[in-house]
């Protein structure tokens, strides 16, 4: 990852009502179980503060009046309370992750639906590692603003006037006298709030950029231990990780500052409380029972505080979070029509009319390019790198937008189809082939309901079959992460499989054949025979073999169908293809 | 617990301090038991109406204690933690150079991501066991001492009574620790499956629009996603379990102290001081008893860093001292291959096989051949970033596998395929070449040689530009000239270069290797191209096809021997009028 990246992910934000009020709307569907979550938290407040007031009836009455039964009964009614507020605390603890990851089930399904809709152009610019940390990392953050902020911090208030309510109750006069202290805890939590978060941050900096640093080294240790430069790049290292741990000091003398200042706030109140409650008993003006039931109060008064304090900065971690969410959200999704047309018959007939595209709106691509293809006719792209023959594949599929001119599958508009049902009717195969980690069937099926039969049969036509007979498990063997436990040729096979299992009206092979071994490749080559006789196909290839029983070859340079025409037309043209032709078979190389 | 002993190295220089800090932390508990007595005192005075003393001096003696404790335990905590995170940088340092001094087949068979995670992740899993879960199990056990032997003097029957459910607690914990323990790491698998499901979709983003794949996509991720709630919340059960146990318990610790202390009231065998000082001591007694199965949790973190630290530190480094007779007198520039054959590992088939060649000092030979004929492979075999078989590869006569890596380096310069450079100046990555510190006329004379200089107009800084700052990316041609001025600055015996001259346009080519007849003459020189200009400006070139070497001579009479060299050449010919064209 890289600093600019860490940067932006230790980002936060003050409170914001707008992000707030949105994350809210995600509580709606849940609200049966948020509503419960709140009775419980509720009652497990009241149960909580029953105690002292027990614990006060049972000094002032029974012990005081030497009442052996009452006290029995008393302490029954403590065992019920003990038993509730253990419930409570369970409940309160899986209800609220309960909401909490329904709430995120739902934001990360929504916003993996939303990038599947968003246009190729924003994945042209988006880093795969950002997104990822969407749809985790960012997720997890939102996770904290409901379990840690609307649960906890609402929690902790409610909890807050309960108990000041309870200790206004036993003494109004000792309740001022505990919240004399209150100006002390103000500061303490302020002076926390305010220099834990910067030093806090200003550590997180500090390992950020060791990260990247570390990051860097580690993929270039070739060269760093070919120049010998070993000793430098620890030294620098050690230069980083020691700012860090500097920093992390600075941190925990703030924290270890913070407990001990808090537990000292607390002890002054009760010591206030043990001297105005003292005197109290001794003037008779207050009880004992009343003295040790406040006593208790105080202590709890100062747990809510100190989470209050805590929980400030992870709510500010989570607000960054919740809008880089939203901004994806809003991002408009790749344009689709409102009614779309679906040719019936699947013919495979393509015509490009006058069409012009660029990817960035400022350099062209393609210029004014018009073609036709007919049904059941093989077509070869040719041209030098960055032509734009695999810019007309993309526009065919309409993973991108043209800009002027239109293109027409079956006889309609590529921008009048339901994308998907237009994906439906081409088979693809990439130069680099893409396996997700699962079983070989769920790679060549893709989601559509294949028999068995139906993907031998695919297997056997691109002579895939002989790679199944390899694997132990055949269809059902697992591939690992990227498809790395199958050599290249026999992923590329494996693609064409999936291209062909959908028994597609056109077949786009996009420089399928580079990058494999010789032996594949004759695989390849005898299936291709039989494959591109019986379907429409397009196919983009370095190897003329393959191009020269097209039944049309379109020639393209910078953007522009320089050439068309059958293998021998071009060849008796002399021109660029002419050109590119004698640079393959001239000289027989295979490359 | 075991793996733990490994850090004793790492932790034996701060042993003073963390004796001192844990001293300091201990005498804070020393105190916190001493104030429930104090408020005794108080209570009991206050029961039989005559207080020794008025009664402000106890609330003053309470704050005073507060107070000492307060400082003490602050400063105690904060000498452990410190101490820790100085362990913990030593270590990280320490893993940092081990990974420098590894080969690189080790890169290759781990991923970045995950000795990124050693040295970050793993190492801050150790910090928090040797700082803070050290820390608690040492305040923590003397107050669980302190605080029970203070209640068995006030009550024994009492404390024995109450002292049930707080074991209990122990227990449930011990019982319930190791199964969130390993529900956390079911919840951790199944985010890396949502993560795996997103990270594929994300990457193959082309194959899924182009196979409509979008809703079975998000299939799969809902199925991930929902594995994952699911989870999330049967953690969330053991845990709500947990808690709500441990509340119960620590509160029937009260409740039993309510029915047996309020009886011994009304018997007389107990004061309401000693009652309120037995509720005080439970509740510092509930708190040591949550943290050790914390502790526990963090120690076994702790253990399982360790192994996979102690995994790296264990691994055989590049240089294998006393393997045979080291020569640290750096090579002069001939190179002669015998009999070579290597495999990167024993289960591929081999990437260079049965080569022989002798190159000599100072000639100038280009390398040419298809991808994955073995050209780099080759290089990197020179570089001794990995080993070949003994009394295969040698330079000035000798093995390479008998010098020192070190030696072997200081006079190889290499421009790799992938240039990478730091995230730094552009004076700062050349210097990197240098054998030594590099002076600015150095620098400035490499960028030179190598044809930056011409660019370093178009950045703000210059020289100084940082490479990869936003909005200021280096083209491609930039990154190869910077990262032969990098290996231009060394000055080196032997000059590699690996396909180190694709981005730049064939002038400035012409440019850059003219520069490098006058200032590298006598000077052994690889160059491994796919770029025919280059062999004008040659002495000799080898030809490679499939790991073996094919022909071998001057560029003239490859041309007229009309195997693979020739058909090459005319291929790369006309790409180059159909460029122009």
């Amino acid at each position: 990852m890289s600093t600019i990246d860490e940067e932006e992910e230790d980002a936060e934000k003050p409170y914001d009502w707008g992000l707030l009020k949105r994350f809210l709307s995600y509580l709606r569907p849940h609200r049966g179980a948020v509503a419960l979550l709140f009775a419980i938290l509720l009652g497990g407040i009241a149960v909580d503060l029953a105690a002292p007031f027990l614990l006060r009836r049972a000094i002032d009455g029974p012990i005081a009046a030497g009442d052996a039964a009452g006290l029995t009964r008393l302490a029954g009614f403590f065992f019920i309370l003990v038993f509730l507020a253990g419930l409570f605390e369970t409940a309160q603890h899986y209800v609220s992750n309960y909401a909490g990851q329904r709430i995120l089930y739902d934001l990360r399904v929504q916003i993996f639906d939303r990038l599947q809709r968003l246009p190729l152009a924003y994945y042209d610019k988006t880093p795969v590692g950002r997104l990822l940390t969407r749809v985790t990392g960012d997720v997890e953050n939102l996770a904290e603003l409901f379990t840690s902020g609307i649960v906890g911090m609402l929690g902790s208030m409610l909890s807050l006037v309960l108990i000041v309510t309870a200790m206004l109750v036993i003494d109004a006069k000792m309740t001022a006298l505990t919240m004399a202290v209150m100006p002390l805890v103000f500061l303490a939590t302020k002076y926390f709030r305010l220099h834990a978060r910067k030093t806090y941050r200003a550590a997180r900096r500090a390992i950020a950029a060791l990260t990247s640093y570390l990051n860097e080294c580690l993929s270039g240790i070739k060269t760093i231990q070919a120049f010998n430069r070993q000793e430098a790049c620890a030294a620098r290292f050690d230069e980083g990780a020691a700012l860090y741990r500097d920093r992390s000091i600075r941190a925990g003398y703030i924290y270890s500052f913070f407990w001990p200042g808090i537990e000292l706030i607390t002890t002054l109140a009760i010591a206030l409380v043990l001297w105005r409650g003292g005197k109290g008993i001794l003037e008779g003006s207050t009880t004992f029972g009343a003295f040790i039931a406040f006593w208790y109060l105080v202590r709890k008064f100062f747990e809510p505080i100190q989470e209050l304090a805590e929980k400030y900065n992870i709510l500010q971690s989570a607000m960054a979070s919740s809008e880089r969410i939203f901004a994806i959200l809003d991002t408009p999704a790749a344009p689709a029509p409102e009614a779309p047309l679906t040719p019936p018959e699947p013919k495979g007939a393509i015509v490009f009319e006058n069409v012009s595209f660029s990817y960035d709106g400022i350099t062209p691509v393609l210029k004014n390019v018009s073609f036709t293809v007919e049904p059941g006719e093989t077509v070869a792209l040719v041209g030098y790198t960055g032509a734009g023959k695999t810019s007309v594949l993309s526009l065919l599929l309409r993973l991108y937008e043209i800009e002027k001119g239109r293109i027409l599958v079956d006889g309609v508009d590529v921008r009048d189809w339901d994308p998907r049902e237009l994906r439906k009717r081409f088979g693809m195969v990439f130069q680099d082939v893409f396996l997700f980690s699962g079983t070989v069937e769920e790679n060549v099926a893709l989601g559509r309901s294949l028999s068995r039969e139906q993907l031998d049969a695919a297997a056997e036509r691109v002579n895939a079959d002989r790679v199944l007979g390899r694997l132990p498990d055949r269809w059902a063997q697992t591939l690992n992460e990227r498809g790395a436990s199958i050599s290249s040729g026999e992923r590329q096979l494996l693609s064409f499989a999936r291209a062909l299992a959908g028994d597609p009206s056109v077949l786009i092979l996009d420089e399928a054949t580079a990058n494999i071994d010789a032996e594949t490749e004759g695989l390849i080559q005898e299936a291709l025979e039989r494959i591109l006789t019986a379907r429409t196909s397009i196919v983009v290839a370095h190897r003329l073999s393959t191009v020269r029983k097209a039944n049309k070859i379109l020639v393209f340079h910078k953007g522009e169908l320089r050439e068309e025409g059958t293998h021998d037309q071009l060849v008796a043209q002399g021109g660029l293809y002419e050109k590119l032709h004698r640079l393959q078979f001239a000289n027989g190389s295979r490359a | 617990m075991r793996s733990l002993l490994r850090l004793a190295p790492f932790i034996k220089p701060y042993a003073r301090r963390y004796a001192g800090g844990l001293s300091l932390v201990l005498f804070g508990v020393v105190l916190a038991v001493v104030s429930p007595l104090v408020i005794k005192a108080a209570i009991d005075g206050l029961q039989e109406g005559e207080l020794a003393r008025p009664i402000a001096h106890f609330s003053v003696a309470l704050v005073l204690l507060a107070l000492a404790r307060g400082l003490l335990m602050f400063r105690g905590r904060f000498t452990v933690i410190a101490a820790s995170r100085s362990i913990e940088q030593d270590l990280r340092s320490a893993l940092y150079r081990k990974m420098l001094r590894l080969p690189a087949a080790y890169f290759d068979r781990n991923s970045t991501g995950d000795l990124e995670s050693r040295i970050i992740n793993d190492v801050e899993g150790v910090r928090m066991a040797v700082g803070i879960a050290v820390m608690l199990s040492v305040s923590s056990g003397l107050m669980t001492v302190l605080s029970v032997a203070a209640m068995f003097s006030i009550d024994a029957k009492l404390a024995a009574l109450t002292i049930v459910p707080l074991l209990l607690i122990s227990l449930f914990t011990a019982l319930l620790t190791k199964r969130i323990y390993r529900e956390s790491e079911t919840v951790q698998e199944r985010l890396s499956d949502v993560t795996t499901v997103a990270q594929e979709n994300f990457t193959g983003v082309r194959v899924v629009r182009a196979f409509a794949q979008e809703d079975e996509q998000i299939r799969k991720f809902r199925t991930a996603s929902s594995a994952y709630v699911d989870a999330n919340l049967a953690l969330a059960r053991t845990r709500g379990v947990t808690w709500g146990l441990m509340t119960m318990l620590i509160e029937a610790a009260v409740g039993v102290t309510l029915l047996v202390g309020g009886m011994g009231i009304l018997r007389r065998t107990l004061t309401l001081g000693d009652f309120t000082a037995f509720t005080a001591y439970q509740f510092m007694l509930a708190w040591p008893v949550i943290a050790m199965g914390w502790v526990i949790t963090i120690m076994q973190r702790g253990a399982a860093c360790v192994d996979r630290i102690g995994a790296v530190l264990d691994e055989p480094e590049e240089e294998t001292p006393g393997a045979a007779s080291t020569k640290s007198a750096p090579p002069r520039g001939e190179i002669e291959v015998k009999h070579l054959t290597f495999r990167y590992t024993d289960d591929r088939p081999p990437a260079l096989e049965n080569l022989s060649v002798k190159i000599l000092a100072g000639e100038r030979v280009a390398i040419v051949g298809r991808t994955g004929s073995g050209k780099s492979t080759f290089l990197q075999l020179l570089l001794g970033h990995y080993r070949p078989d003994d009394r295969t590869v040698f330079l000035d006569g000798l093995d390479v596998n008998d010098y020192t890596r070190e030696a072997l380096r200081e006079e190889i310069g290499i421009v790799a395929q992938d240039t990478f450079l730091f995230s730094d100046s552009l004076a700062s990555n050349i210097a990197f070449g240098a054998k030594d510190e590099a002076s600015m006329e150095a620098v400035q004379e490499a960028a030179e040689a190598s044809r930056l200089a011409a660019d370093l107009s178009q950045f703000p800084h210059g020289i100084e530009q940082i490479v990869g700052e936003r909005g200021i990316t280096l083209s491609g041609g930039q990154k190869q000239r910077t990262s032969i001025a990098r290996a231009l600055i060394r000055k080196p015996r032997i000059l590699l270069l690996d396909d180190a001259l694709a981005a730049v346009d064939v002038h400035t080519e012409r440019d850059i290797l003219d520069r490098l007849d006058r200032h590298f003459a006598g000077r052994t020189c690889l160059i491994v191209t796919h770029r025919f200009s280059v062999v004008a400006k040659v002495d000799r070139v080898l030809v490679f096809d499939d790991g073996r070497l094919v022909e071998d001579g001057r560029h003239e009479q490859l041309v007229d021997a009309g195997g693979l060299y020739a058909q090459l050449l005319k291929r790369q010919r006309l790409e180059e009028t159909l460029e122009l064209g």
